[in-house]
């Protein structure tokens, strides 16, 4: 269930910058989780989700307050990851996937979720960030598909794709009968 | 029963929490649509089972120093902006341009043949044409000079701005 931050926004754009911290508080995770599950590496993540509440604070005037605040802000973080992937090169992706890989070893990660981790890797980008959208932040296709920036259909044939490309590695790893 | 493509569509379905007992009697006859459900559904239940990862510890700190050092910026522009300085820069930028579209047309021969004849063609206003061109040509000598003295007010004020801004960080 989703935090109803209006009275925390309300308070921003009147001026108590303090109030902000009550936003970030509350999405930081789901931002982070987002940035971090596209890009692959936490520091990056960290980079990208300080900028997506920047430009959230920046931009906070033009925020349509009957969409839920987390959407709005998770379809920033989206644009700013795939922007930061696209200007990645491929070996600087594969560099950072093995720093990050080791930076999850030493934090401790679950190996469940580093397995997870490296099969969604394996999906390109669009259909990581609606994996990501749909298993992590429970949104419906048409919420995914304004975020993304598809269409309900695609979002759908385009999840179920994942699923099955994720069901075929999982085999490969012979963690699937 | 149901189709195999039917069965697909169910399956999809039931992944989100609708499930159709149609699905269940296809799934006991069909091994191959159950090998299939069986592979979505670990999928769907691996993925739904990967718990949510968190920022370091400092993070919340990092983005409301980000935060106040936006509008602490803000403010000192806003600041600056509205000062008599700014408003001294705006007239002297406003001027510098003006004088430096003079230069431009001073600058284009063609235009000012293109000029002369529209204006002589007026042959009752061939005096308001040479008095123009007059004007025009004194300008554009003066021009140049006011460019000069405009960029250098600008360099003034620029260094102006930084200070105030530095100041307003700090």
């Amino acid at each position: 269930m989703e935090k109803d931050l209006s009275p925390a926004i309300r308070r921003v754009l009147s001026g108590e910058i303090e109030a902000f911290s009550e936003i970030v508080e509350a999405c930081q995770s789901a931002v982070y989780n987002l940035a971090f599950r596209l890009l692959e590496d936490p520091a990056e993540a960290e980079d990208i989700a300080q900028e997506a509440f920047l430009r959230a604070f920046k931009n906070l005037s033009f925020y349509d307050s009957e969409k839920p605040f987390l959407r709005w802000l998770l379809a920033i973080t989206y644009n700013l990851s795939m922007d930061c992937l696209r200007r990645r090169s491929r070996e600087i992706r594969a560099m950072k996937a093995f720093s990050a890989l080791a930076d999850r070893q030493n934090r401790n990660v679950e190996p469940s979720a580093m397995e997870v981790q490296e099969l969604l890797n394996r999906l390109d980008a669009v259909d990581r960030a609606i994996v990501v959208l749909k298993y992590w932040h429970g949104l419906s296709l048409k919420e995914i598909g304004e975020i993304v920036g598809l269409g309900e259909g695609v979002v759908k044939v385009r999840l179920h794709r994942a699923r099955l490309r994720l069901a075929d590695e999982l085999k490969k790893e012979g963690l699937l009968p | 029963m149901i189709s195999c493509e039917e069965a697909l569509e169910k399956m999809l379905e039931a992944l989100e929490g609708h499930h159709a007992p149609e699905l269940m009697d296809h799934l006991a006859r069909c091994e191959s649509c159950l090998a299939r459900w069986k592979c979505i559904e670990a999928v769907h239940t691996l993925l739904g089972s990967v718990p949510t990862l968190h920022p370091s510890p400092e993070f919340k700190a990092k983005v409301m120093a980000a935060v106040r050092r936006e509008v602490a910026l803000k403010r000192a522009i806003k600041a600056v902006v509205a000062s008599p300085v700014a408003f001294l820069a705006a007239v002297v930028w406003a001027i510098g341009l003006a004088t430096l579209g003079l230069m431009l047309l001073d600058l284009l021969p063609a235009f000012r043949i293109l000029l002369e004849m529209a204006l002589s063609w007026l042959w009752r206003l061939k005096w308001l044409a040479k008095l123009a061109l007059e004007v025009l040509l004194v300008s554009s000598k003066l021009a140049f000079y006011f460019a000069l003295v405009w960029l250098m007010l600008l360099a003034i004020y620029a260094k102006f701005v930084k200070r105030r801004v530095q100041d307003e960080m700090a």
